[in-house]
């Protein structure tokens, strides 16, 4: 489900290897990423490049994700689709995760 | 296990059941590929000992026609011919063949765990009846919890379509009638499908009675004529008690609200939900909602109300994602414009508008199953 990367400055970046986040991949997803955050990777990119669709589980997992890295991490979400976008919208996401155009624009960010 | 010794000559049936007899099995005999065939279909025979030399259909023929028939059962096939160049076959039977003795045990073998497979199939069978009735008894249970739409809500009238993805859904909608002008209503959308989102469907919408409703929504004197329903209060009281800061899987979309036809105005709270859509008599649209935290997902959440003309003859319609992202085969969603169009459509011919929207939604999938679970909530006033 995922390819993750170590960056320099500690960011990690997470792609999504599949073209949508739904009911189907959330889990694994969900807990792939637990267990990154478990190993101490607090500073992420998810990348949503090539990502078409994220249902209402893919969305839990991504809050989840947030959650759970709480204040102790950082989250930054880019290349977000613009069917993916008005999902973000409907449902004020796009005010709850911070979102770049990029992913260099992404890990320039956690880098500040 | 029933043996069936298919040869012409007595003798010779005779010779054959004998050793299956000694053998501990129960055996019929047939003199021709007929008499076998019919004799098969009609008993629960799962060995065949046979001639391939039958008259009128050869013993071949009926292993073909055995292969080729969907038995419950599997049978075991032996034949035999005294024909040359099978000498060494009809010797062994002239000698009461060891040979065909260890074919028999060989075939005992292979019918119990034929049998077996067959006993766990059916176990299997009967297990997924069991679900499958309690899936359904689930159904009528869920549906027995929606709006009536042939209720009387006074000024007002109710329309609903409510389709489960697969027996039970993880949507919702609720009315409640306050006078005849004013009726309440919610509909939601439970994250995920199946089962666990039914239950917590099924759960909230005990949860959201009448009296809940009255007492968040309504505040304290909602029958007066200075009433003020303030629907984002119920998202804010479901998003308190139902958020839970690890899980994020049984978080839902609500829009709820109070159509009031005394003070024309629709007045809701979009939770997440899709927008909402008014339709005029006259065929004018106007959409409702400026999107919205869902429920339960994150504790700081804020709501709001939001409130909109709606006049005698206007109809509102709430529906769940199920409806706008039903996908046609090339992927394309159904969405908003069509969704609004059916809705005119409908108006304008005077046909109910949850009838139009199913038929349009099965015309564009070109299915009557969908993926997402489906659900539709109309409120109409005067409509001619």
């Amino acid at each position: 489900v995922l390819n993750i990367n170590d960056e320099a400055d500690g960011i990690t970046v997470v792609d999504l290897a599949e073209d949508n986040l739904t009911a189907s991949n959330a889990g694994q997803f969900r807990s792939m990423l637990a267990e990154t955050i478990q190993e101490g990777r607090l500073r992420l990119v998810i990348d949503l490049q090539g990502v078409s669709y994220v249902d209402s589980s893919g969305l839990g997992a991504l809050v989840g994700i947030l959650k759970r890295l709480g204040a102790k991490g950082d989250l930054v979400i880019c290349a977000v689709g613009p069917a993916v976008m008005s999902v973000f919208k409907l449902t004020r996401m796009d005010k709850v995760f911070a979102i770049e155009t990029t992913r260099q624009a992404a890990i320039e960010r956690l880098s500040r | 296990m029933q043996v069936l010794v298919v040869d012409p000559d007595r003798s010779q049936q005779l010779l054959l059941g004998a050793l299956a007899i000694r053998l501990g099995h129960e055996v019929l005999y047939a003199a021709d590929g007929t008499a076998a065939m019919q004799m098969l279909e009609n008993s629960t025979v799962s060995i065949l000992i046979c001639n391939m030399d039958l008259p009128e259909l050869s013993g071949i023929f009926v292993t073909r026609a055995i292969r080729e028939r969907p038995f419950d059962r599997y049978v075991y096939l032996i034949l035999y011919t005294g024909r040359e160049p099978d000498r060494a076959y009809h010797e062994a039977l002239q000698v009461r063949s060891r040979t065909l003795d260890l074919r028999l045990k060989a075939a005992e073998r292979v019918l119990r765990y034929d049998d077996n497979l067959r006993a766990t199939r059916l176990r299997l069978e009967k297990a997924n009846i069991e679900i499958t009735q309690g899936l359904q008894e689930a159904n009528r249970a869920q549906l027995r919890l929606l709006p009536q739409t042939d209720a009387d809500y006074g000024n007002l009238s109710v329309d609903a379509l409510f389709k489960p993805a697969n027996f039970v859904s993880g949507d919702m909608l609720g009315v409640f009638r306050i006078n005849d002008n004013c009726l309440g209503f919610y509909a939601l959308d439970v994250a995920g499908h199946g089962v666990r989102s039914a239950f917590r469907a099924v759960t909230l919408s005990h949860t959201i009675t009448s009296q809940v409703f009255l007492d968040v929504v309504g505040g304290v004197r909602p029958w007066a004529s200075s009433r003020v329903f303030l629907p984002h209060r119920l998202a804010e009281h479901l998003n308190a008690r139902f958020v839970d800061e690890l899980d994020t899987d049984d978080y839902f979309s609500l829009m709820c609200g109070v159509v009031d036809l005394g003070q024309r105005a629709v007045v809701i709270c979009q939770a997440g939900h899709p927008r909402g859509l008014i339709v005029r008599q006259c065929g004018e649209t106007a959409w409702l909602g400026q999107g919205g935290y869902p429920v339960g997902l994150l504790s700081d959440a804020e709501f709001v109300s939001e409130r909109v003309p709606f006049e005698p003859g206007d109809s509102l319609v709430i529906y769940s994602d199920g409806i706008s992202e039903a996908a046609r085969a090339d992927g394309t969603e159904f969405g908003e414009h069509n969704i609004a169009n059916t809705c005119i459509e409908a108006v304008a011919s005077g046909a109910d508008i949850s009838a139009s929207m199913e038929i349009a939604l099965e015309t564009w999938v070109a299915s009557t199953r969908f993926n997402d679970d489906l659900s539709l909530l109309v409120v109409s006033s005067g409509r001619t």
